[in-house]
């Protein structure tokens, strides 16, 4: 994935462009409302003419999302989210997505009022070219109005739950959420694309959503299951996607390092028993960090920050924990 | 076109012109030098020289070239008897036609044809024939039995043949002595002396060409281009007989076919929305008789023109084309929507990359699962043109301060549209108010495209990034 936490730095930086290249009384530039939260923008139209709109971000929301894995009777991955909207809220949620390079068609919910969709994404996209898939569900009135439903999408202080199902084993992504806002209208073509309002506008409009970490199908397993192949490839998460996201200390990582070439190493070697000896004692290390790391059943399990704090993230050592398990389990047979 | 014939005749008729006049010539002026040139053929050993022919196809003994196509320079050649075609077997072999030697001659200078009645060439007919007999050992250029040799007008191309056997070579040497001071000649034209078989060829000297040369494209082009873009990868080659000329200034010229790239307008096109062309490095040639350049498109998509010639003049000229434009875009054709926003100017404002229709298509496919079952589910007005590049719409548009723009009157090739350059971008009409919100998060969501409001009232419509970026 092309992260979506870069998303979130340009959005920081396109807001400090915005300032830069806008000082507090000019003409032209994105400024924005500390009060509204909204951004006015004003450029230069065509004929030199002074313009003036106001873009609303989507990203009035303060969201929580919970993440549960678990296993379908079909040896899928279940990928369970519990979606609330926060009650400092000032706008209802509307969206979420998440990115899957497979995911099983049908299989997500539908709340009322709620539209699911698998989306595939070309691999021509500039900006999501290597997701693969969009897998995303969106609040529609006509939808809501069939059930008889009022509010528009998830109110402060309202969840949801939505799931769908994958062949790929998690790691940790990026739900994306946003909130209900008006369309952003100018009376001509607005800035210039290529002007420094036009490209600061542009990266708003890129960055218009809410970000959550969350459990993500990133494992791709190969078939045939292959321990090895799939050790080293939550190995490769862990290294390069978890500890860009800072959810665990370069000093786990290299702890768990060790272990994971003896289990690959093992698995290599069809050693069932020093591949089991290995992935035991990562589990271990992880239920060092998190006593809990292997509890999935309870959505309302303390999430609070611990002290000290933990060496990993509690959701990224969850997620650790059931790659483990169901590498154990694929061996098992 | 023509300089002596009226703007108004077609190049048929022109050529008409030409080849009734040609006859006149030929009745009024060979009638008697070409008889006394006649009477003066030997038995044996003489031999014609025909210069460059150019100009239209007609009739007499002056034309021997087929398809000639004004303003280019013809390489056919042949050999047409003294008397016409019948009575070919005056006519000897080899001739020898040098095309190289386009001299100072200034390119609209009006020929006349001396010695009959004064009649002016069309200034547009630069390189004449002549038919002249050359006995054995007569140096070239000597005036010939009974013919001129100031009768050409433009860059005339001079052809000289020595009397020698076939597939000998010529030892030339210059005799200034031999032109008159009215007689406007290249410089160091050779003269012939006696056949001399074998020997070593002289230096190249006449005989230049130049070339253009790039990494190919569409229909022949020298290159296709982005608009906006650059290609570096373009040279000229100079060469005579075949032989690469090192030291040769080369001059550039670039220019823009009206109406191609989508735009059937052309009013203030030309030479404003031409590419340019730079050297990469020095103008003269290299050892190998190359010198490489770079073009740069212009904004707008279309057929380029380079033309390069000698700055000496004494290579001829060799014009390649570039395609400026973006490859692969696909009409949007048929589907869910409707097509609106055609116009004269830009009849073809449908054109999107393969990706990004496909996200289009999507966009039609949830409209009309949700909203819209029956009809169309929304209008498509403008992406890109054929081949993208700047899409100047529209002739009438308004600004913020609702200012009406005209622009017959105060141009073209300029934005709106700032996007919709790359067939990724498309305009939007008739999704429904209340829906609106709907659109724009629907596209972000599933898609990864941006949607936004451009325009107000009747021009109220969804500029929508299919690809999420501006292009």
């Amino acid at each position: 994935m092309k992260t979506d936490l870069k998303f979130r730095v340009m959005l920081i930086g396109a807001f400090l462009c915005a300032g830069l290249a806008t000082p507090a009384v000019a003409e032209e530039g994105v400024f924005l409302d500390p009060v509204t939260g909204d951004y006015t923008i004003r450029y230069r139209g065509y004929g030199d003419a002074l313009g003036e709109a106001t873009f609303y971000p989507h990203t009035k929301i303060d969201p929580a999302v919970k993440s549960k894995i678990g296993q379908a009777d079909d040896g899928s991955i279940v990928y369970r989210y519990k979606v609330k909207n926060g009650e400092k809220s000032k706008q209802n949620l509307i969206s979420l997505r998440v990115t899957s390079r497979q995911a099983i068609a049908n299989s997500q919910n539908t709340p009322p009022g709620w539209n699911a969709g698998i989306n595939p994404i070309s691999s021509a996209h500039p900006i999501y070219g290597d997701v693969g898939n969009f897998v995303s569900w969106g609040f529609l009135n006509i939808l809501a109005s069939r059930e008889g439903i009022t509010s528009k999408g998830l109110a402060p202080g309202t969840s949801q739950e939505f799931e769908f199902r994958s062949l790929l084993v998690p790691g940790v992504g990026i739900m994306s959420l946003r909130g209900s806002a008006p369309v952003t209208e100018f009376r001509d073509d607005g800035p210039s694309h290529t002007s420094a309002v036009g490209i600061a506008l542009s990266r708003l409009e890129q960055n218009d959503f809410v970000p959550r970490f969350v459990a993500a199908p990133r494992i791709v397993v190969p078939s045939p299951f292959d321990t090895a192949v799939v050790l080293a490839s939550i190995q490769q998460h862990i290294k390069t996607d978890m500890l860009s996201m800072q959810l665990v200390d370069a000093a786990f990582v290299i702890q768990l390092d060790p272990w994971f070439a003896s289990a690959i190493d093992a698995a290599k070697r069809n050693n069932t028993e020093g591949l089991r000896h290995a992935i035991k004692e990562m589990r271990q290390l992880l239920k060092q960090e998190h006593a809990d790391v292997d509890d999935d059943g309870d959505w309302e399990a303390d999430d609070k920050e611990k002290k000290p704090k933990p060496r990993i993230d509690k959701l990224a050592a969850r997620v650790l924990d059931f790659d483990l398990k169901y590498v154990e389990k694929r061996v098992k047979g | 076109m023509g300089g002596d014939v009226p703007e108004h005749f077609s190049r048929r008729e022109h050529c008409f012109v030409q080849s009734f006049f040609m006859i006149l010539m030929f009745i009024g002026c060979f009638s008697v030098s070409t008889r006394s040139i006649a009477a003066d053929l030997p038995a044996s050993g003489g031999y014609f020289v025909i210069l460059c022919t150019y100009g239209c196809s007609g009739s007499g003994p002056y034309s021997t070239v087929q398809e000639a196509i004004e303003g280019e320079v013809i390489k056919n050649r042949g050999c047409y008897p003294l008397g016409g075609p019948e009575a070919a077997t005056a006519c000897y072999g080899p001739v020898w036609i040098d095309e190289s030697n386009s001299g100072p001659w200034a390119a609209d200078t009006t020929a006349n044809f001396v010695g009959s009645t004064g009649w002016a060439w069309s200034r547009n007919v630069r390189v004449l024939s002549e038919m002249r007999y050359f006995p054995p050992g007569t140096p070239i250029g000597t005036p010939g039995v009974g013919t001129q040799i100031n009768w050409y007008s433009g860059e005339v191309k001079l052809s000289y043949q020595c009397p020698i056997s076939n597939g000998s070579y010529l030892r030339m040497k210059d005799d200034p002595a031999l032109w008159g001071p009215d007689q406007a000649r290249p410089p160091q034209m050779p003269i012939c002396t006696d056949g001399l078989p074998g020997g070593p060829p002289p230096p190249c000297q006449s005989n230049h060409s130049i070339r253009l040369q790039g990494p190919g494209g569409t229909a022949g082009a020298l290159a296709d281009v982005e608009p906006g873009a650059s290609v570096n990868a373009l040279s000229a080659r100079v060469t005579c007989d075949g032989q690469p000329v090192s030291g040769k200034a080369v001059a550039l010229t670039a220019d823009v076919v009206s109406f191609t790239g989508g735009h059937q307008h052309d009013q203030g096109r030309r030479p404003q929305h031409s590419g340019t062309v730079s050297f990469n490095g020095s103008e003269t040639t290299d050892a190998n008789g190359n010198v490489s350049f770079t073009f740069t498109a212009p904004a707008p998509a279309g057929d380029h023109t380079i033309t390069a010639q000698c700055s000496d003049g004494s290579c001829g000229t060799d014009t390649g084309s570039v395609w400026v434009g973006m490859q692969g875009l696909q009409p949007i054709g048929s589907g869910p929507w409707g097509l609106t926003g055609a116009r004269p100017e830009h009849p073809d404002n449908h054109y999107l990359t393969v990706p990004a229709f496909l996200v289009l298509q999507q966009l039609g496919l949830q409209w009309r699962r949700l909203y819209v079952p029956f009809g169309p589910v929304f209008r498509v007005n403008d992406a890109s043109l054929v081949r993208g590049g700047l899409f100047d719409c529209c002739e009438t548009y308004t600004d913020i301060n609702n200012v009406v723009h005209n622009r017959q009157i105060e141009g073209w090739w300029t934005p709106p549209h700032d996007e919709h350059r790359r067939g990724t971008v498309v305009d939007i009409n008739g999704i429904r108010r209340e829906d609106e919100d709907e659109f724009v998060d629907y596209a972000a969501r599933e898609l990864g495209a941006v949607a936004r409001i451009h325009g107000a009232g009747t021009g109220r419509h969804f500029h929508v990034r299919l690809m999420g970026v501006a292009e």
